[in-house]
């Protein structure tokens, strides 16, 4: 029986974000590394808010400020990993040669896999507690529900795993787009519109967790989460009312996001560098081979 | 295409053996570790011999997992045995007969303080008396001693603690076993994993054997006392950056020596560098084919597939791998040295392992000097020692919560990765202790003291932060 409902808490938490994982992290070890990064920077976010929790105590009596704290400290690491994964695809991106598009991070992608870092860092830390005592004899009940603990854990587990990949993918691909954005305020009102939506978001989430009744929480979190997944796939394809033209443009640049393939035709000052020196290669090493044939 | 591909690679191998011989005295002289930094990629002073970042990152990222997933697979391996057998045991005191101060919680905090550090002191001058030791007798050409000592270690390890945690899974399981059945399987078990070590055997089995050697070693390391365990991390992370970096260490001599010696393989009478030399041979035949995976008979190294693309460009990337050789062998010594006491078994294991990493990462790094062109050997190179502390550590962390596991293990892959990516970028020698057991101490203490009980406070009123 309580093997069962271990079996149930774990499939539970952990099924969406194992087949994203499956889906893409997996097959590409980049991401893997990036997935890896994300992982450990949002548990640095958490151990920060767990020393803030141990050195001032007498402000916990409410579980608001832990909320408030973990969600300032949260969305800092967020937006600093994206600074990183900026830096990074910028410096690989650049210098990738026309042959080796395999050593290219396609920002989505590598987005998607920050995400899935933060979210299983957040799940691991938050759940497992609660998910090995789901093994053991017993049952815990939740406070205004008939639901077990452990059940609701890892529903909230999951629901939180995916809002925190919509988040980062929210942020990321806003962030990005907002620096070429320069005279036109309007638009980067919008933009600065959805990365505030999706920090509210974050913190009516957790909020909403305080509620008693289990089945408002649930049913608060699930509609949170088909909004703010909904927003994230429209932010990413962009694919509604002429708004694709706009979007477009802004994805093809320098460094392309990697929807539109009309960038790899084009060649880079770094390449045609590359390819002269590349001549005088194969001419200084024919010369070489005819002075030694000569000798 | 071929053709114009494979006058090409020729020109390029010759241009590349008389730059490594030149840039490898330059460097062993003047230290300058070059490096292309984003800006001289900019303004185009990267110099059209060198590695692009975009190849580094290229042979990093097919590397790291293959280096990680042993890693994550002995961590988890630990735990589960740990989590299993050997939680609910009251402590024994299993090293008391060899500790010089016996932990007790009688004993104040400093003083418990000063005698552990006194143990793990200790451990490390008897690592390095035992290294130079090694290190002596390899040079005056004393390698049957060492690979005599290989084998029994391993021999010994396998039957004897593997028969130990038999039987604590078994007590655990509340199961019965006879002794004729565990003497036939445990020896049968022994035997076929010395011959797989050091002598021939297929590549899977090879890594499966020394994981559960590491796992082994590890949940035996584990009943050390507390405050020895984290001293004692803590003075190897140490020992190990300072005998890697250092420019004159033992590491430095070994090599030398290798080099001295002059043969192919460094004089070493191993069956198992015959079998090296032998698939090597091999590889070699299939490359010209540009066909096959190329097995090698590395700890931590797996198959690599090579595709006619990879190969032309990861050719050129042979220097990531020397320079892991000798971070292994670094490991492999402190690990040896870290159960060595005077006259104890395990000391014995421990050199053992030492002595097959070394020996075997020479192979390759003779290898790749003399044929760089011929071996594909892609995949950095992790010594056992560095599994077994990991491992240590996890071991610690599991003794008390999933969440400081689950903590301390991405800190250790992370740590792990990073040092990995300086090896990549720098093409030096570098420990890979220090790193990752930095990170996990830090997050060990700090997830066990604090964490836990925020997040007990929190699922009471089933918040989510």
């Amino acid at each position: 029986m309580s093997v069962i409902r271990f079996l149930g808490c774990l499939f539970i938490t952990y099924a969406p974000l194992f087949v994203l994982i499956c889906q893409y992290v997996l097959l590409d070890a980049k991401l893997l590394i990036i997935a890896l990064s994300s992982c450990f920077f949002w548990m640095i976010s958490i151990l920060f808010t767990s020393l803030i929790w141990l050195a001032v105590p007498p402000l916990y009596e409410t579980n608001i400020w832990i909320i408030i704290v973990s969600f300032v400290c949260q969305e800092i690491i967020r937006y600093l990993f994206f600074r990183l994964l900026l830096l990074l695809e910028r410096t690989i991106n650049y210098h990738s040669r026309l042959g080796q598009r395999q050593s290219e991070i396609h920002y989505i992608k590598g987005s998607l896999a920050s995400g899935l870092g933060f979210g299983v860092g957040y799940v691991l830390v938050m759940n497992t507690g609660l998910l090995t005592k789901a093994a053991g004899p017993g049952d815990l009940e939740a406070s205004g529900c008939s639901m077990s603990l452990f059940v609701l854990n890892s529903f909230n587990a999951q629901i939180f795993g995916l809002l925190n990949v919509a988040w980062t993918m929210i942020m990321f691909i806003v962030l990005k787009q907002y620096k070429y954005k320069y005279g036109q305020t309007r638009e980067k009102q919008i933009l600065k519109l959805k990365v505030i939506v999706s920090l509210v978001s974050h913190f009516a989430a957790s909020c909403i967790t305080m509620i008693d009744n289990c089945a408002v929480t649930l049913t608060l979190l699930y509609l949170l989460l088909i909004c703010i997944c909904v927003l994230a796939v429209y932010i990413t394809f962009g694919h509604i009312k002429g708004k694709k033209d706009e979007f477009s443009t802004i994805i093809q640049d320098r460094i392309p996001l990697g929807l539109n393939d009309s960038n790899s035709d084009k060649k880079s000052k770094h390449e045609n560098e590359k390819e002269k020196v590349k001549e005088k290669k194969d001419s200084s090493s024919s010369t070489t081979a005819s002075s030694s044939e000569s000798n | 295409m071929s053709s114009q591909n494979e006058s090409e690679e020729k020109k390029k191998k010759t241009k590349k053996r008389t730059n490594k011989k030149q840039n490898h005295k330059q460097k062993n002289k003047t230290k300058d570790v070059e490096f292309n930094t984003r800006y001289e990629i900019q303004e185009g002073k990267r110099e059209p011999g060198k590695e692009d970042l975009d190849y580094i990152v290229a042979v990093y990222t097919k590397q790291l997992r293959k280096v990680l997933i042993p890693v994550a697979v002995t961590m988890l391996l630990v735990v589960l045995v740990i989590r299993t057998a050997y939680k609910d045991k009251p402590e024994e005191g299993a090293f008391n007969d060899i500790m010089v101060y016996n932990e007790s919680d009688e004993d104040s905090a400093g003083f418990r303080f000063g005698g552990a550090l006194l143990n793990a002191v200790i451990v490390i001058a008897v690592i390095l008396v035992v290294t130079l030791i090694m290190v002596c007798l390899y040079m005056k050409g004393f390698d049957w001693i060492l690979v005599g000592w290989v084998i029994f270690s391993v021999f010994i390890i396998l039957t004897f603690y593997g028969l130990l945690t038999w039987l604590e899974i078994f007590q655990y399981l509340n199961k019965s076993l006879d002794w004729i059945s565990a003497l036939i399987v445990i020896l049968n078990f022994g035997v076929a994993g010395t011959i797989t070590i050091t002598w021939k055997g297929a590549k899977i089995i090879n890594q499966i054997y020394l994981i559960i050697i590491s796992v082994l070693f590890a949940a035996i390391l584990s009943t050390l006392p507390e405050y020895t365990t984290w001293i004692l991390l803590v003075l190897l992370a140490i020992y190990d950056l300072v005998v890697v970096l250092s420019p004159k260490g033992p590491l430095k001599m070994l090599v030398e020596t290798a080099e001295k010696k002059g043969k192919p393989i460094p004089g070493l009478i191993y069956s198992s560098m015959v079998w090296f030399m032998s698939t090597l041979e091999k590889s070699k035949a299939k490359k010209k084919r540009k066909n096959k995976k190329k097995n090698e008979k590395k700890k931590t190294s797996s198959s690599s597939e090579s595709n006619t693309t990879e190969s032309d460009d990861l050719l050129q990337n042979n220097k990531l791998l020397n320079s892991n050789s000798s971070e292994s062998e670094e490991n492999l010594i402190n690990e040896d040295d870290e159960i060595v006491k005077e006259e104890s078994e395990e000391n014995e294991k421990s050199k053992t392992k030492i002595k097959i990493s070394k020996k075997k990462k020479k192979t390759t790094k003779k290898k790749k000097d003399d044929n760089s062109s011929a071996l594909l050997d892609h995949s950095p190179k992790l010594g056992l020692g560095d599994f077994i502390f990991y491992s240590l550590l996890i071991s610690k962390a599991a003794y008390q919560d999933y969440t400081t596991v689950f903590t301390c293990f991405v800190a250790i892959l992370m740590g792990l990765s990073l040092t990995l990516f300086f090896l990549a970028l720098l093409q030096k020698a570098l420990p890979a202790l220090p790193l990752s057991i930095f990170f996990g101490i830090i997050f060990f203490f700090i997830t066990s003291n604090v964490l836990v009980p925020m997040n007990s406070l929190v699922f009471q009123d089933h918040v989510f932060l």
